[in-house]
């Protein structure tokens, strides 16, 4: 095996020794739920599967590079952030049950703050925090189970200022979305619309 | 809505002291910058100080149905927008999230560049190698979970606020019934 062969697989193996230690170190942040144990239906017609663990320096440098202060910011301070989204139908509803009913107990066990719950039926929406003891926020995890139709869960990990996250999530409003739906030509189910 | 307008429809429950932790830390991080809102503010809290030297009187049970009508009506069209079931927000979340984050990265954080088109959202393996193209990818996806986790903040603010006034109007008829003199009702 001549050298031009053999340097990217050094370099992936170097690579692989600087990352595996600090994806395991972030298992180990209070405010970390595992969100892998959480299996998408086969046949999801919407998914969002999103791990930006090893992103988000990028981001917040491709931000600061562009002038985005708030957004590198806030981003300076969080190490992870995990999300699994995805339509459920019907026979879907009690394995993905099972899933909010797992990570639910975790969060009491660990005594994370909720903010938000709402439960009704089985629908399930809930915002929890996990604050140290002088209140600093290390983890935001989002639960929402809609029978039938969807799930989503997203993982935050790191020290979150949640007042300025929130502002800055507050710009971007869904309701207007429906609108450039319409105007992208994408249909409520997601089907693009020619 | 705007951002003030949002911020101005929890000064009642912020005078109150009944906010929620996060919704407070909203309210204090806008104000920290907002000189309108901190006026209105202090409107606010003249006007729930006049309104609670006033004495308490029960509401008729017609009134209560009227609001009460009302609060299910708003409640339900905010939580199905358009033609679309109860739910169908949170399935529009999902479907609209490569749009949404194309969108977004072009009308709230405007580049330098055109934003990048669209792209499938594959689960990627971890690296620490990445392209421009992966990092703009990222960022889109970031910028659907802001959104997303937005959304599911607000609509949650809603249906709390709905089932709130829902609480407090099922309770009022009861109450209105103990008061009337001889027991009637």
């Amino acid at each position: 095996m001549n050298t031009r062969r053999l340097l990217p697989i050094v370099l992936a193996a170097l690579v692989l020794s600087l990352a595996v230690p600090a994806l395991a170190g972030i298992k180990d942040e209070p405010g970390y739920i595992d969100l892998g144990f959480i299996e998408i239906p086969a046949d999801a017609e919407e998914v969002q599967d999103i791990d930006l663990t090893s992103m988000l320096v990028n981001i917040a440098d491709d931000a600061r590079a562009e002038g985005e202060t708030e957004l590198a910011d806030v981003l300076s301070m969080v190490r992870s952030v995990r999300v699994k989204f995805f339509s459920i139908g019907d026979k879907d509803d009690d394995a993905v049950r099972k899933n909010v009913d797992r990570i639910m107990k975790k969060l009491d066990q660990d005594d994370w703050t909720r903010i938000i719950y709402i439960k009704d039926g089985d629908e399930t929406v809930s915002v929890s925090t996990k604050n140290d003891k002088n209140g600093v926020i290390n983890g935001l995890t989002v639960v929402v189970f809609e029978p039938g139709d969807s799930a989503g869960f997203v993982n935050v990990v790191g020290e979150i200022n949640l007042g300025k996250l929130i502002t800055m999530s507050g710009k971007f409003d869904f309701d207007d979305l429906d609108g450039y739906m319409e105007k992208y030509g994408h249909g409520e189910h997601g089907e693009h619309v020619e | 809505m705007t951002r003030c307008n949002h911020i101005e429809s929890l000064f009642t429950e912020y005078v109150s002291d009944e906010l929620t932790p996060l919704e407070r830390a909203i309210v204090d991080d806008h104000l920290a910058a907002c000189a309108a809102c901190r006026a209105e503010l202090a409107l606010a809290r003249e006007v729930a100080d006049g309104l609670a030297s006033l004495p308490d009187v029960a509401c008729p049970d017609r009134v209560a149905r009227d609001i009460l009508a009302a609060v299910d009506a708003e409640a339900a069209g905010r939580l199905a927008p358009g033609r679309r079931g109860h739910a169908a927000w949170w399935r529009t979340a999902g479907l609209a999230g490569t749009l949404a984050a194309a969108v977004l990265l072009a009308v709230v954080l405007p580049r330098r560049a055109p934003a990048p088109a669209p792209v499938a959202h594959d689960p990627r393996p971890d690296t620490l190698l990445t392209s421009p193209a992966q990092v703009a990818a990222a960022r889109q996806e970031l910028l659907w979970t802001l959104a997303y986790t937005a959304e599911v903040i607000e609509r949650s603010e809603q249906r709390s606020l709905a089932n709130m006034w829902r609480q407090v109007l099922s309770r009022t008829p009861d109450s209105h019934t103990a008061t009337i003199p001889g027991g009637q009702g």
